[in-house]
């Protein structure tokens, strides 16, 4: 019996020893990232860039120091991670990462080398944003030291990717989902786009040339139509976020600027609501006035592939609200109402049609993910592979079908015409 | 229970033949006596002793009575056959006596009242109060009194004598404790209505029965008893009565006339309410049983006493409702008290750990409460209650824990209100239990589980502490408790300013030097003011406790350690029992049941007793306990 006992005491010990608190780390003895950044490397294979929160004091503290950016070229990202402990005295942790931005050049070889590990990793979360930049990531990273509303740059990333759902102007890409793109034979992967705030004054005045040739109809239609970087802007943080990077299996392929990414987002059925600002319904007026509708998806677009005649079809269901009417025409009510309808509709499915196309033909790759549906025409998964989805995306012949109601008109009724005097 | 009247009839069996071999064997002289007149004697004694004796004994007792009815007959017959050889062993006995006080008067001695019988003899020879017997003799009664209180020594123990104004006068005296006594009871109407208010013609005559005559026609008195053991007449002076002997008396009259100084029923320390009765126990038996019958009034209220404590000799009061409390409960309560052998109970908390059923286990299983309001809620619902005198707390069994999470509050208050204190109660158990743990475990194990801001609030908060968080946790845990126990000891008076110097003072200045990180004091903060959300002292007691366990596995273990010990804590409350009922009953096992276990349903639904005790009436009340209700089906709200 007493030996009985000494020996349970002795397993408990072990048990206590063998796995115990050697795991176990203070919070201030970790260095949380929250940006990683991977470029190509000059004296070695990469260039990781890490951005670090620094804790601050609860009062009083400092956002300008609130964190640190380290840059370390090593063979592989968990090196360059051990490198960095040999010179900063915490240990670097990747439980708090929220993004992963990788340079263009990086992303134009193939990014499943760097994706791999990441995933694999057990530090990593799958939700970690990736997200590409048309630069370098270390010099992004290093512009997003000064922060503008946030203490930590993870607050910042977090509320920036929130907008993939307020606006639709970027996507919600996550590793997982580029990832799943990566391994599926129904789908491409996707990612965010990154950017700085181009201050050259060569492209200022390109931008001001630009903006003297178009007239107003077509800077309208033109709308959010911008890459990172372009957005003509004065003030705020130095970063932007807007668009989508597509790529071909690893490889990027091509971006998606703002405009196009809502109507990715619509065709995905991951648009949750935007605020889309369209020309004048009447020939006459577009030159001049707008409409603005606050688009809501109803519900998830329906797609139909038809494999034999090589046809998809695609209905997307939105409701809207009508934000502004600048013509002063009633479109609330009646006929103009179901006019209005009609043109947004045609519009939309115009402006979606031609994404497809887009990506057809110019990336040959099906980013939508489209190629999902056509699961369930096959028996098997090998036959589904075999047919090579992928390969016969660019052939399919494309039509876009768009029902809008107008749900509600605002606070208010109708348009009252204001009283124009003639001074 | 079948198993313990077993054992009780072989004990007694061995019992009987015990004292029949005893006899054989110290009185060689008896040995042509038959078995029948052996286990007859036996029985006289139980008798005798039957008030100490527990029910069941006596019970049993009369089994065996039945058994041997036939022989008991036979044996009458034979006692008076062998009257006289009993009455010569019984003069010699007094003989001896007399010879070791010389001054007693052998006159007297000459006519003894009765023959006594043989254990009596023997016993009487030891000196002992269980084997003394009142003599008729004034001055022997003195001298016994006088041994057994050793009155050179004792001066609060008071002898006054007097004459009872009969013709002729009567010696006596009667003895009292200083102190216990209500002295205007003895005066205006002891002292005064024997020497003074009777009637100068009064004779007594009949001398036999001088003693009954005094309390029939001369003592009033509404509680008067005649004894003639020694050892009764003492425990009743013990407690506050006094005994009266009279010259040719061989029985004592014991008129009670308590009154000490006492509290009065005050307020409840521990267990306040806004809404309900302000009522305490207080230490006094009596007027704690008085403010539980004051609240049911039901004649099935029963109130047994026994005595425990073979120094203390404290009663012990067992409460239950008759006709609706489990008799094998009932049965089983008294057995436990009435085994315990030892010289003090002197407050309920002792008792408790006697009958507890498992020591060791962190959770009480006894419910200790101070509030009359309560006991009776329990009462009926057939539960026992057990009172100490001398004890300002009632004890309740048997008992589960979510009744020990209840507060009497729960039921006063209407039902949303009531079930928004019981949610808030159980969320208070588990900040109390797991929130240290809790702390330590995702700030040194499991950083990715919190959002990175409140991570970095608190790696900056750190940053200037030289300890490791679990050193840092048990340091303000500790400085709580102790500030916690030195508000207990403190005297009253600047109690208070303990409080707050040790609250506000030692957790700001423990901040500011960087010994402690500010959000540790919110988290040791939010987990006592978590624990004095318990209403139950005792679990709060067991919780504050098994929460350094969770700190210490979590310090270990993290979240791994946590669940294990969760598992583990789970594991002992399942397992115990109080007094037969499965303390996490009626969740595990899983029993019929009213709503009223974690949160509780409105009063009229609940139409039956709890499962779990098996009540002799079942029901509680109607289907439709609301008469007034119209157009709905079963009295229910639609």
């Amino acid at each position: 019996m007493k030996q009985k006992i000494v020996f349970l005491m002795l397993l408990a010990a072990a048990l206590v020893f063998l796995t115990a608190c050697w795991s176990s780390h203070e919070t201030d003895e970790l260095g949380y990232i929250i940006l990683l950044g991977i470029d190509k490397g000059e004296r070695n294979i990469v260039n990781v860039t890490f951005q670090l929160a620094i804790p601050q004091p609860i009062e009083g503290g400092d956002a300008e120091k609130a964190s640190e950016v380290i840059s370390v070229e090593a063979p592989s990202l968990f090196a360059a991670l051990e490198l960095a402990d040999s010179f900063i005295s915490k240990h670097l942790t990747f439980i708090h990462n929220k993004a992963i931005i990788v340079s263009e050049e990086i992303a134009r070889e193939g990014l499943d080398r760097y994706i791999n590990p990441l995933v694999r990793s057990r530090e990593v979360r799958r939700t970690n944003f990736l997200m590409v930049t048309q630069g370098k990531a270390s010099e992004l990273i290093q512009a997003n030291k000064t922060l503008v509303f946030e203490r930590y740059p993870s607050r910042q990333i977090d509320i920036f990717m929130a907008a993939s759902r307020t606006t639709g102007l970027l996507p919600h890409a996550d590793i997982h989902r580029f990832y799943e793109g990566l391994n599926s034979p129904g789908s491409q992967p996707i990612a965010a786009l990154i950017g700085m705030e181009k201050k050259s004054p060569e492209k200022e005045k390109e931008d001001e040339l630009k903006q003297q040739e178009q007239n107003s109809k077509e800077k309208v239609e033109q709308g959010l139509a911008y890459l990172p970087g372009e957005i003509p802007r004065k003030g705020g943080n130095e970063i932007e976020i807007i668009g989508l990077a597509a790529f071909r299996e690893d490889k990027l392929i091509g971006y998606l600027n703002g405009k196009e990414t809502r109507f990715y987002q619509l065709l995905t059925g991951n648009f949750v609501r935007g605020s889309v600002t369209f020309p004048d319904p009447d020939p006459k007026e577009a030159g001049s006035n707008i409409i603005v509708a606050e688009i809501i998806q109803g519900r998830k677009p329906e797609v139909t592939i038809d494999l034999r005649q090589q046809k998809m079809k695609i209905r997307l269901f939105l409701e809207g609200e009508i934000l502004s009417i600048q013509s002063g025409e009633n479109y609330e009510q009646g006929r103009l109402r179901r006019q209005l309808e009609d043109y947004v509709s045609r519009t939309i499915s115009r402006e979606a049609t031609r994404l497809i196309r887009k990506t057809q033909e110019e990336f040959r790759a099906d980013i939508f993910g489209f190629g999902e549906n056509t699961r369930t025409d096959f028996l098997t998964w090998q036959d589904w592979i075999e047919y090579d989805w992928l390969s016969k995306y660019p052939q399919f012949e494309v039509s876009v079908e768009t029902e809008f109601h107008v749900r509600r008109t605002g606070m208010m009724m109708r348009t009252a015409p204001s009283e124009q005097k003639e001074g | 229970m079948a198993n313990f009247w077993e054992k009780l009839e072989e004990k007694l069996f061995n019992f009987k033949n015990a004292r029949y071999q005893e006899k054989f064997i110290l009185e060689p002289g008896n040995e042509d006596k038959t078995e029948d007149k052996g286990e007859g004697k036996a029985e006289d004694k139980g008798e005798a002793k039957g008030q100490a004796k527990g029910e069941g004994e006596e019970k049993a007792l009369d089994k065996a009575k039945d058994a041997d009815q036939d022989k008991g007959r036979e044996q009458e017959k034979d006692q008076a056959g062998d009257k006289d050889k009993e009455q010569n062993q019984a003069a010699a006995g007094e003989k001896e006596d007399k010879e070791r006080d010389a001054d007693q008067d052998k006159n007297k001695l000459k006519k003894p009242r009765k023959p006594l019988p043989l254990h009596k003899q023997k016993e009487k020879r030891s000196g002992k109060p269980e084997d003394l017997y009142v003599s008729m003799d004034l001055e022997t009664n003195r001298e016994y009194l006088n041994k057994i209180y050793a009155l050179s020594k004792n001066k609060d123990i008071i002898i006054r004598d007097f004459y009872i104004a009969t013709k002729p006068p009567l010696k006596a005296f009667l003895i009292f404790i200083d102190g216990l006594t209500d002295k205007n009871i003895i005066n205006n109407d002891i002292l005064k209505s024997l020497m003074v208010l009777i009637d100068e013609g009064e004779i007594v005559e009949e001398r036999g029965r001088l003693a009954e005559y005094v309390m029939e026609h001369l003592l009033p008195g509404h509680d008067v008893a005649l004894l003639d053991q020694y050892r009764s007449i003492l425990d009743l002076v013990n407690y506050g009565n006094t005994a009266i002997f009279i010259e040719g008396c061989d029985k004592s009259l014991v008129i009670e006339t308590k009154g000490w100084d006492r509290r009065g029923v005050g307020i409840p320390q521990t267990e306040e309410v806004i809404f309900g009765p302000h009522e305490a126990f207080n230490e006094t038996l009596r007027s704690n049983t008085g403010l539980i019958r004051k609240a049911l009034r039901n004649e099935k209220l029963i109130t047994e006493i026994q005595k425990i404590g073979s120094r203390t000799n404290v009663d012990v009061a067992i409460m239950y409702i008759d006709d609706l409390a489990n008799p094998k409960l009932v049965e089983e309560v008294k057995h436990r008290i009435a085994s315990i052998k030892t010289d003090y109970i002197g407050v309920a908390g002792i008792l408790e750990q006697f009958i507890e059923d498992a020591p060791f286990k962190l959770a009480p299983q006894v419910l200790t409460t101070e509030r009359p309001d309560r006991v009776v809620s329990f009462l009926v619902e057939g539960h026992v209650a057990i009172i100490v005198d001398g004890s300002a707390q009632a004890l309740i069994v048997p008992v589960t824990m979510f009744s020990l999470l209840h507060s009497p509050e729960d039921y006063y208050l209407r039902v949303p209100y009531g079930n928004f204190l019981r949610v808030l109660r159980v969320l208070a158990l588990f900040i109390t239990l797991l929130t240290p743990g809790l702390y330590v475990s995702v700030v040194n194990f499991h950083q990715e589980m919190i959002p990175t801001e409140l991570l970095l609030a608190i790696a900056a908060a750190h940053v200037i502490v030289p300890f490791p968080t679990i050193f840092e946790l048990f340091v303000m845990e500790f400085a709580f408790e102790l500030i916690r126990e030195a508000g207990v000891r403190v005297p009253g008076v600047i109690g208070n300013t303990i409080g707050i110097v040790g609250a506000l003072i030692l957790g700001q200045a423990a901040a500011q030097a960087g010994i402690i990180s500010p959000i540790l004091i919110i988290v040791v903060a939010i987990t006592g003011l978590a624990s004095f959300a318990i209403p139950n002292y005792s679990i709060s007691f067991g919780l504050r406790f098994i929460r350094f366990v969770f700190t210490i596995l979590a310090a270990f273990f993290g979240f791994f350690g946590i669940s294990g010990g969760l598992f583990l804590f789970l594991v002992t409350m399942v397992s115990m029992k109080s007094f037969g009922v499965p303390f996490l009953a009626p969740v595990g096992p899983p029993v019929k049941t009213e709503p009223d276990v974690v949160l509780r349903g409105p009063v009229w639904s609940m139409e039956k007793r709890v499962d779990y005790l098996t009540p002799l009436d079942e029901i509680r009340q109607p289907k439709i306990s609301r008469g007034w209700i119209k157009n709905t089906r079963g009295g229910k709200q639609q």
